[in-house]
């Protein structure tokens, strides 16, 4: 359908800076460090540095020049390789991610760059595009969402008697149509630059200017004829915190804004979108039958905020370079938190009125072998038996988290659904379908059996694998749960292979 | 509650006792002939002191766990060994004191494939693995026969596909 296409020019360009960005330090080595150096090897290197600057010119040109891909029907073919030729196909069907990233240098050339990302668990799980205009980006999405839509159509055809009935009867109306979910207010952004502690960020990057300063000019003495002078003037000295202050919580604000501030979460049949980003603007969407669990995460600080940061732990990795993009939003005020998950993910929505664990579970919590405050103390005693301290303070902490936990602890099952909180400090609140827990595990120790408790463990399909890990239940919860999970009854492809549903509370 | 799932019954092969007797003897045999040489060494070089102390140490507790891995501990995990194949799933349980048991949806079994060494061989024994996409698992130890039978019964059953997996 189509012929070989090639990045945008800019794409040269955007690999020269980035391969800059890898050999700097050996450029202020030649050049800087070494300024007036004279020796051969300096000499040597800097020929060899402008060498492979030059030999940067023509491999980024002649990268760009090779790295050609066409868009078919069903599938995505790329052929990369200057020398040796690599062709790699990405059928569609197997895309579960596609993101787009504008960097604000590409916003101006109207170009992004988009990644589309599959399944697979090898390094040509995703591919990136590294400039391409902003038409053609919105083009392959378009031809994506064409064909998901039409692979969509096709099975549920057949199936319409088994479809669930949650999604199926609010919203036949809304094909198509994006709803937006989540725009932070200023309210919200002022929250988050107070939770997000990004105003901490400013000391270090104060002090790593001073030190540049200071090397540059000398400041020691002019920095203590200021000091004096503050020490004699109250006023000054206060009017300088103050100023401090303001500074910090503007840097704060502007830090959050520019990372939070234009926000937004929408969804519409088959995907979450979220876009973010006010400099840097990032989009990616997540195929809604791809998302395996819902997580909510509360710190003890955001509980008291009544906030929460809602992810989405997802089949088909969805991880660029490092930053965590599975999360949705992560200052969430919690009741729009709940809300939201339902309005996007039926299936996976919250009930309140979890079960709390018993007494014995608490007990037992208490009597676990404290591994990491034994671990903590003998390297103490060995090492810096001076800080003894510490050992006591860890063993509170210890037996606080233990104590938080076994309070924050509860469990419910409704339906499809197992809702689970777990965690002391820090919690996190677990929504998974039993069609989506792949494997089931109860285990039970000697001491557990005593008193009439297990662990209980779920595994989710995710990148990598996602375990969540229930301690210390009452074995007939357990038991229960086992019976829940067993009673399954999977819509299978091609008829209705599968058990009744015998079990329904 | 938990009466409509049936608990794993199906016990692997008596066997299974002394092919995990014979592997566990020779581990131990090949850890504590490292350990000895090592001792040895240790009297005829000029090493620091504490490794002599930590070798003894080491050879004890080996001398330990062997006498259980071999003589007890083989019995109890054959004897509360039990696995179960249904249309849905493929059930796990083992242990008495430890106990684990573990759910494997049929559908979300990737492979099967079945194992035999040369030990394994002589009791005319396999293991079977199964692995997800989350992990492998093994039923160690049961018929040859048996065990193609399972995987022949794992490998037709898995082939049904869940819709949105």
């Amino acid at each position: 359908m189509e012929t070989n296409k090639r990045m945008h020019p800019m794409m040269m360009l955007l690999s020269f800076i980035a391969s800059l960005k890898d050999i700097f330090f050996m450029f202020i080595f030649l050049f800087i460090i070494h300024f007036s150096s004279t020796a051969t090897w300096v000499e040597i290197g800097r020929i060899l540095f402008f060498a492979y600057l030059i030999y940067k010119v023509f491999s980024v040109i002649a990268t760009w020049w090779r790295t050609t891909y066409s868009v078919n029907n069903s599938f995505i073919e790329i052929r990369q390789g200057v020398f040796t030729r690599k062709q790699h196909q990405i059928p569609f069907d197997r895309i579960q991610n596609v993101q787009t990233n504008t960097p604000f240098y590409l916003r101006p050339l109207n170009l992004t760059a988009l990644t589309l990302e599959t399944g697979a668990e090898d390094e040509d799980s995703s591919f990136t595009f590294t400039a391409i205009s902003k038409q053609e980006a919105e083009q392959i999405e378009h031809v994506l969402d064409y064909y998901t839509k039409q692979q969509a159509q096709e099975p549920e055809a057949i199936q319409t008697s088994e479809t669930e009935t949650a999604s199926s009867n609010t919203q036949p109306v809304m094909q198509d149509k994006r709803i937006v979910h989540f725009n932070p207010t200023k309210k919200d952004v002022l929250k988050a630059s107070v939770l997000s502690f990004s105003y901490l960020l400013l000391i270090p990057v104060l002090a790593s200017l001073l030190r540049n300063i200071d090397e540059v000019y000398d400041l020691s003495e002019t920095s203590e004829k200021i000091f004096d002078f503050l020490r004699e003037s109250w006023f000054w000295l206060s009017v300088l915190i103050f100023m401090f202050i303001i500074i910090t919580i503007g840097f704060g604000l502007v830090r959050t804004y520019l990372k939070y501030g234009r926000y937004e979460i929408s969804s519409d049949q088959e995907r979450i979108y979220i876009r973010k980003g006010v400099l840097n603007e990032q989009h990616f969407s997540i195929r809604k039958q791809n998302v395996q669990a819902v997580h909510i995460e509360q710190s003890l600080l955001k509980r008291m905020l009544r906030i929460a940061e809602v992810k989405l732990i997802s089949a088909g990795g969805v991880d660029i370079s490092g930053e965590e993009i599975n999360s949705l939003y992560p200052f969430l005020p919690i009741n729009r938190a709940y809300n939201m998950i339902e309005e996007i993910l039926p299936e996976f929505a919250i009930k309140t009125g979890m079960e709390q664990l018993p007494k014995k579970s608490l007990v037992a919590r208490i009597c676990q072998l404290p591994l990491l405050w034994i671990i903590g103390t003998t390297i103490i005693v060995i090492f810096f038996p001076k800080w003894w301290p510490i050992s006591i303070i860890l063993f509170l902490l210890t037996v606080a988290s233990r104590i938080l936990d076994y309070y924050f602890t509860c469990y419910l099952i409704h339906g499809e659904v197992l809702q689970v909180r777990t965690g002391g400090f820090f919690t996190t609140t677990s929504i998974t379908t039993r069609e989506k827990i792949i494997e089931f595990k109860l285990e039970q120790d000697l001491i557990q059996k005593r008193f009439g408790l297990a662990d209980m463990e779920t595994t989710n399909r995710s990148k990598p694998i996602h375990v969540n890990s229930l301690d210390n239940i009452p074995i007939d919860m357990a038991k229960h749960t086992f019976a829940w999970y067993t009673g399954r009854s999977p819509k299978v492809e091609g008829g209705s292979y599968g058990k009744q549903d015998l079990y329904r509370r | 509650m938990y009466q409509h799932i049936e608990e794993p019954k199906q016990k692997i092969s008596q066997h299974a006792i002394n092919v995990w007797r014979f592997t566990n003897t020779i581990g131990h045999f090949i850890f504590s002939i490292i350990i000895v040489v090592l001792l040895i060494l240790n009297a005829n070089f000029e090493w620091y002191g504490w490794i002599g102390y930590v070798l003894w140490i080491l050879l004890g507790l080996d001398i330990i766990s062997a006498i259980w891995s071999v003589f007890f501990e083989p019995i109890l995990l054959q004897k509360y060994w039990r696995y179960g194949i249904n249309k849905d799933f493929v059930q796990l349980k083992h242990g008495r004191w430890n106990m684990e048991h573990q759910a494997i949806p049929m559908t979300k079994i990737q492979y099967v494939s079945l194992k035999q060494g040369p030990i394994l061989r002589k009791y005319g024994l396999s293991s079977v693995t199964i692995g997800t996409m989350a992990s492998t698992h093994e039923i160690p130890a049961i018929q040859e026969d048996e065990a193609k039978t399972i995987r022949d019964e794992i490998a037709a059953l898995a082939k049904i596909r869940e819709v949105e997996s």
